[in-house]
């Protein structure tokens, strides 16, 4: 019942906070929720919206940097996510709603890790890197590995999440989709994201897909990604991927979201879009 | 855990203090009486909690009274000086967009915010700021209809300006 | 951007503005007062329709009288308000669907930090004198406030604590110790009907229960209505087709977006106070009065704003806990406010039904015989749910003249929450039945089913389902048939769907009906008290949850009155202290019944104020006319206001005393299930009105994705004459959206061990503003005046519901074949 919170102002004073015990928080729209509902015990808050080094969109040697407590309205709104990609544009446009947007942030989205997290899916196929800072020094973790199962992270209890880089990526297409219950603020209840470097060149072509809710954290079924790089593409080549896709992964039966069917359906119609939109 | 916090509620000063674990949407309702502000869910799912702070529709439900220090924010009890009312409620009436009015004042502040933020947003524009807001009476036609309206006030104004 | 009058762009402006006086000082809502400007005159300007002289109240769309105060968010509802001293409470609910409580250790609890006392429901803390229990109930007394020695579904409230905030409460439940062993839990009808079943009330035959309700003891049924007009085996064996099939009904949660709450302080002298978000609060008073021992007129219930109810605000709610709480910390305020995840499994739930439907015709498609039963899963205690086993029975057949009927509805006790109300009560449930299989019957007989219905449907001088005949007043369903189909574009004869390049467009057209479900003493008053400068104000106690009751009641008094709306200020905020009675509000006849009773009262003031003026002015009564708010006697016009609180000679004696019109309407309905000679079992005069109507969907159906885009949602409704057109459109298209929501996406999830899993909006959806922003809403109105109706109305609040989900449904069938005989419908 005590709660404590206090907010730090320098990434210094944030680092020393951080540790055991302690929940960060960025929007809150998870935090608040998990505390409510019990899913958390917390005891101890650290607001991290005060820290310089959590914030900005920009361009670096690295790729396209986004920091942590970024929110989804800047994300939706910045022509560097725009131009970047479209399917962190299109996730960040659907995720949540318009006053929870402007509160979530990409980092407290990929902290949480949920299997249908919006930002998730679309992380995954750019094989975006963390950028993560702890009082021992910064690392850099790729996403996949980043997300390690249903609301678990790599990271360390005094780790912190500074921002999110994306590999550039020029000559490419993205696109996200997801499925819900309805058209108004839902979660998804299925949702995937496909990358393709060089979409328009079927020999050098490199597709990658992530599909969420399926596994514990976002997948690349990478057998069907293989079948469906540098080549050519026929309405039975999206059946033998979906073939194997479907053998390796598991949803859950009995989620009050979606079934099963569902989820195997919208990855039927995602390759179907996907063969649309590479289709010379 | 004890906060004092300063902010600015519909253009007053004020210092309150607060438990860490209180929320914003509590705090407003219960030590400023400010009850425009209803909870319907705790979760931010219903949006029938939602203010302005900073000049952004957020949903008081999901913020710390604690976070709202240095905040500037504006509730439904202060769009307008006793003896008016904004074009939003207006449109509201006229269009009998309110029924039990539970939902209205999370409605009305969302369009406020929208159309503070973006004095030329379209009728999509709109829509979108309602995205995420819950109404069990009035199945939302005419909601739509109070939103058409407000949405071709600002387009007759943004034709007008660029004159 | 604020609107002030010079800032008002005038070509918006309609003429004439109206001045409304706002004050917060007053509970009151009043109509368009013109006045001088005064320290609290709000002046703005809201487009009013015109009003011309000859243009009478009845029919105008006038602007809802509450609006103004709930889009400033100025209206007060029941979590708004704070009393000094003011404590809090919590409740601990039962995890278990069905166990024995076997103690409840509160130590620790009443220790924790602001907690002024914990609540259980042992035997010794229940016990309102003499031994007895505070057993809540009038037609089936099954219920305790607080769980004794057994929970009956997860959610159930075991323990209370009362704290200095609601956080100090909510952490104390933590510390309460409940040791719980399990029972065997049932959480489907059929099987808690099978023979051997675990009783989830054992002590079934020893309860209470009102005439005409029949439970089962050493069952889980706890009424079994039956219905029987004419002879179904004999007719079936005529039927060149008969067809039968199972359905079901999931429950599903109200959803309104306040939940419930309520403010309660118990007097130590032995009376008791309660604010409540109530639908019903003469009926909350006869609850806590029979329960707590107490004389009426020692227990006071005031409503506040509500924020929606659909039934589920109905009967009784949290009442009887709160009061029980209150009771044992006597002297203080206590506020006991629902979440959110507690309306969902702590409260009424609505709908719950399995059934079999059996139909026959003779291939020309004249309906012969209809055989139903039909089961509701009424959750673990009945009082709410016995009911709607009846209503949803008897007007199961659905709106057709059938010649041979045989319903069984049975309400079963299973370990979930209990159902209530749910505005349809029971109709959505029985046509979702009867629409469909109508549908069916016409494919298999190669009709049109707009055809099939229009030949089977229910006209003047027809003898329905209860062997009440139709009057000519009551409604012309063929024509709404048409309306609807015309409305959504049906081209008889043909197949209406469409193949697009995703899928498939197409239609479906339903009949529907519903009568209110009334207690045959469901009776309601109304109180028309004058100011001394003419003004009148309506005393009427129906709760105006979001309806419009206060802007329709105050149209109908200014119409029997003859005066402007102005001068009509409808009084707010039911106070069972002060206002007539009223049975409660629910089953769309607030209008109708409510509207009566202010017609008699307006009647009776007339009559007085003619007497005065009679006396007054030296000349027989029959020589005084009333007319248009005004006393004329020859030539001579007079202002009521001279006659309303005595009239003045020159010399200062006064003759006559205030006027109060009184005026009341009880129904002359009889008991269901009470044989009168000459019936059948099951029939009889049960209900006071009928409303008609037909509904419409237009969809675009995506095989491949699942998806399902509304087009079109259509009613056409003959609720007699509309008073209030706007508002009326606002009840019909708010039913249909929830309809929608319950045919596509909501129902209630339980596990098998009955613990609702998906009890929050995050997991329960209802219809977003997205789901609609491109669906055609028409509504028309075929007004066949009721021969009773205040000016010719009836009921119309609930109708929006009842059609929607068969309408989708067939609408899919004829598109894709697939037929579907369970809600939600995710394809």
């Amino acid at each position: 019942m005590n709660l404590e919170y206090c907010k730090p102002q320098t990434l210094e004073d944030l680092l020393a906070e951080t540790r055991a015990g302690t929940h960060l928080m960025a929007g809150g729209t998870d935090l608040l929720v998990d505390m409510r509902s019990r899913k958390k015990t917390v005891q101890r808050i650290v607001d991290i919206k005060a820290i310089p080094e959590l914030r900005g969109i920009r361009e670096t040697k690295s790729g396209l940097e986004i920091g942590a407590c970024e929110t989804f309205t800047a994300l939706r709104e910045s022509p560097l996510v725009a131009a970047w990609s479209p399917a962190l544009r299109e996730c960040a446009d659907v995720m949540g709603c318009h006053e929870i947007r402007h509160r979530a942030t990409l980092g407290g989205n990929i902290c949480n890790s949920s299997p249908g997290c919006e930002s998730g899916v679309v992380l995954s196929v750019h094989e975006a890197q963390v950028r993560i800072a702890s009082t021992r020094g910064v690392r850099l973790v790729p996403f996949d590995t980043f997300a390690t199962g249903v609301n678990r992270t790599c990271l360390e209890p005094d780790e912190v999440v500074l921002s999110i880089i994306l590999p550039k990526a020029a000559d490419s297409l993205s696109f996200y989709r997801r499925i819900t219950r309805t058209a108004g603020m839902d979660l998804a209840c299925w949702n995937g994201a496909a990358l393709v470097l060089q979409p328009r060149t079927p020999a050098k072509r490199v597709v990658r897909i992530s599909f969420g809710t399926v596994m514990p954290a976002p997948y690349r079924p990478r057998a069907a990604e293989a079948l469906l790089s540098r080549r050519p593409l026929t309405p039975a080549d999206m059946d033998q991927a979906y073939d194997l896709i479907i053998r390796e992964i598991a949803p859950r039966a009995g989620s009050v979201r979606a079934s099963p069917a569902e989820k195997k359906r919208a990855i039927r119609n995602f390759l179907d879009e996907l063969l649309e939109r590479l289709a010379p | 855990m004890t906060h004092r916090i300063t902010l600015t509620v519909n253009g007053i000063q004020r210092t309150l203090h607060v438990e860490a674990a209180d929320t914003l949407l509590r705090v407003l309702r219960e030590e400023l009486h400010l009850t425009g502000a209803k909870k319907g869910c705790g979760e931010g799912e219903c949006g029938a909690c939602t203010i302005l702070m900073n000049n952004q529709a957020i949903r008081a439900c999901l913020v710390l009274a604690v976070e709202a220090d240095g905040a500037d924010i504006v509730t439904i009890e202060g769009l307008a000086p006793p003896g008016e009312i904004t074009r939003v409620q207006k449109a509201f009436i006229e269009a009998d967009a309110v029924q039990c009015g539970f939902c209205t004042p999370g409605f009305v502040m969302a369009l406020e915010g929208e159309m503070r933020r973006n004095p030329h947003a379209t009728r999509d524009d709109l829509l979108n700021a309602l995205g995420g807001h819950l109404c069990r009476c009035t199945g939302y036609e005419s909601i739509l209809q109070a939103t058409d309206t407000l949405a071709r006030q600002l387009a007759q104004k943004t034709k007008k300006s660029k004159k | 951007m604020l609107v002030r009058p010079a800032d008002v762009d005038a070509t918006e402006q309609l003429r004439p503005s109206y001045h409304v006086i706002f004050s917060r000082s007053k509970p009151q809502v009043r109509f368009f007062c013109i006045c001088s400007k005064g320290a609290n005159v709000l002046r703005f300007p809201i487009n009013q329709p015109k009003e011309e002289a000859s243009v009478k109240q009845v029919g105008r769309s006038v602007v809802r009288a509450d609006a103004l105060e709930k889009v400033t968010g100025q209206a007060i509802y029941v979590d708004d308000l704070q009393f000094p001293g003011m404590l809090h409470g919590r409740v601990l609910r039962s995890p278990y669907a069905h166990a024995k409580i076997v103690s409840i250790d509160t130590s620790a609890a009443r220790q924790a930090p602001g907690v002024r006392a914990v609540v259980t429901g042992r035997r010794e803390e229940q016990d309102v004198g003499g031994g007895k229990l505070p057993l809540v109930g009038a037609c089936i007394v099954d219920q305790l406030p607080l769980a004794m020695d057994r929970v009956r579904f997860a959610g159930e409230a075991v323990a209370v604590v009362v704290a200095d905030t609601v956080a100090a409460a909510e952490h104390a439940t933590t510390l309460i110790k409940v040791e719980y062993a399990e029972l065997p839990v049932l959480t489907d009808a059929r099987q808690a009907m099978a023979k051997d079943a675990p009783l989830i009330h054992p002590d079934l035959g020893s309860y209470e229960c009102a005439k005409g309700f029949h439970p089962k003891p050493g069952t889980n049924i706890f009424h079994h209505y039956q219905l029987r007009k004419g002879d179904t085996r004999k007719a079936f064996a005529k039927c060149d087709v008969v067809l039968e099939q199972e359905f079901s009904y999931p429950h599903m949660s109200h959803c309104q977006l306040e939940p419930h709450g309520a403010l309660v302080r118990w007097d130590p002298a032995g009376s008791v106070e309660i604010y409540s978000s109530t639908q019903a609060p003469f009926v909350v008073r006869g609850y806590l009065s029979r329960a707590f021992r107490l004389p009426l007129s020692k227990v006071r219930v005031r409503a506040p704003v509500v924020g929606g109810g659909f039934g589920g605000k109905s009967d009784y709610t949290l009442e009887p806990l709160a009061a029980y709480v209150a009771r044992q910390v006597p002297g203080v305020w206590i506020k006991l406010i629902y979440e959110r995840e507690e309306m969902f499994n702590g409260t009424l739930v609505g709908r719950g039904v399995t059934g079999r439907y059996k139909l026959g015709a003779k291939r020309d498609g004249t309906v012969l015989a209809a055989q139903i039963e039909y089961i509701l899963s009424g959750g673990g205690y009945g009082e709410c749910a016995i009911n709607v086993a009846v209503g949803g029975g008897q007007n199961s057949p659905g709106a057709y003249h059938i010649p041979n009927i045989a319903v069984d509805s049975y309400a079963v006790y299973t370990n979930l929450p209990p159902v209530g109300a749910f505005r349809g009560y029971g109709h959505p449930e029985g046509q979702w039945m009867a629409e469909r299989m109508m549908d069916l019957l016409a494919r298999e007989l190669k009709m049109d089913p707009v055809e099939l219905r229009l030949k089977n449907a229910y006209r003047a001088g027809d003898k329905n389902a209860i062997a009440q005949r139709l009057h000519p007043t009551q409604g012309d369903l063929p024509q709404c048939l048409r309306e609807a189909a015309k409305a959504v574009g049906w081209k008889m004869g043909q197949s209406n769907v469409v193949k697009t390049r995703t899928g498939f467009r197409t239609k479906a057209v339903c009949s529907l009906m519903k009568s209110p479900v009334q207690a045959t003493n469901a009776q309601v008053a109304a109180i028309l008290k004058f100011d001394e400068d003419g003004g009148v104000n309506l005393i009427i106690t129906t709760c105006d949850m979001g309806q419009g009751s206060a802007t329709v009641y105050g149209q109908i008094a200014a119409e029997a009155l003859g005066l402007p709306l102005e001068r009509v200020h409808v009084v707010r905020d039911p106070d069972t202290a002060l206002f007539p009675a009223d049975w409660q509000t629910i089953g769309s006849k607030g209008t109708y019944t409510g509207g009566i009773a202010i017609v008699r009262a307006a009647e009776d003031a007339i009559a007085q104020i003619r007497a005065t003026a009679a006396k007054a002015l030296r000349v027989p009564v029959a020589k005084v006319r009333y007319q248009d708010g005004r006393v004329v006697i020859g030539k001579r016009h007079h202002d009521i206001g001279l006659f309303t609180n005595g009239y003045m000679l020159a010399d200062g004696r006064t003759i006559g005393r205030p006027v109060v019109g009184y005026g009341a309407y009880t129904p002359d309905l009889q008991i269901p299930g009470i044989r009168k000679p000459g019936l059948q079992i099951g029939q009889g005069n049960v209900s006071a009105s009928w409303t008609f109507g037909a509904q419409a969907v237009e969809l675009e159906v995506n095989p491949k994705t699942g998806q399902i885009k509304v087009l079109q949602l259509v009613t056409a409704i003959d609720a007699g004459r509309i008073i209030n057109p706007r508002l009326a459109r606002g009840q019909v298209v708010g039913g249909m959206v929830q309809a929608l929501g319950q045919t596509l996406m909501e129902t209630m999830i339980y596990s098998d061990k009955g613990v609702l899993r998906n009890g929050r909006f995050t997991d329960y959806k209802i219809p977003a503003l997205e789901d609609l922003r491109d669906t055609a809403f028409k509504v028309i109105f075929v007004e066949t005046p009721d021969r009773n109706g205040p000016f010719g109305a009836r009921g119309l609040a609930e109708h929006g519901t009842v059609a929607i989900a068969p309408c989708v449904a067939n609408a899919i069938a004829r598109a894709t074949g697939q037929d579907l005989y369970s809600l939600p419908i995710r394809l």
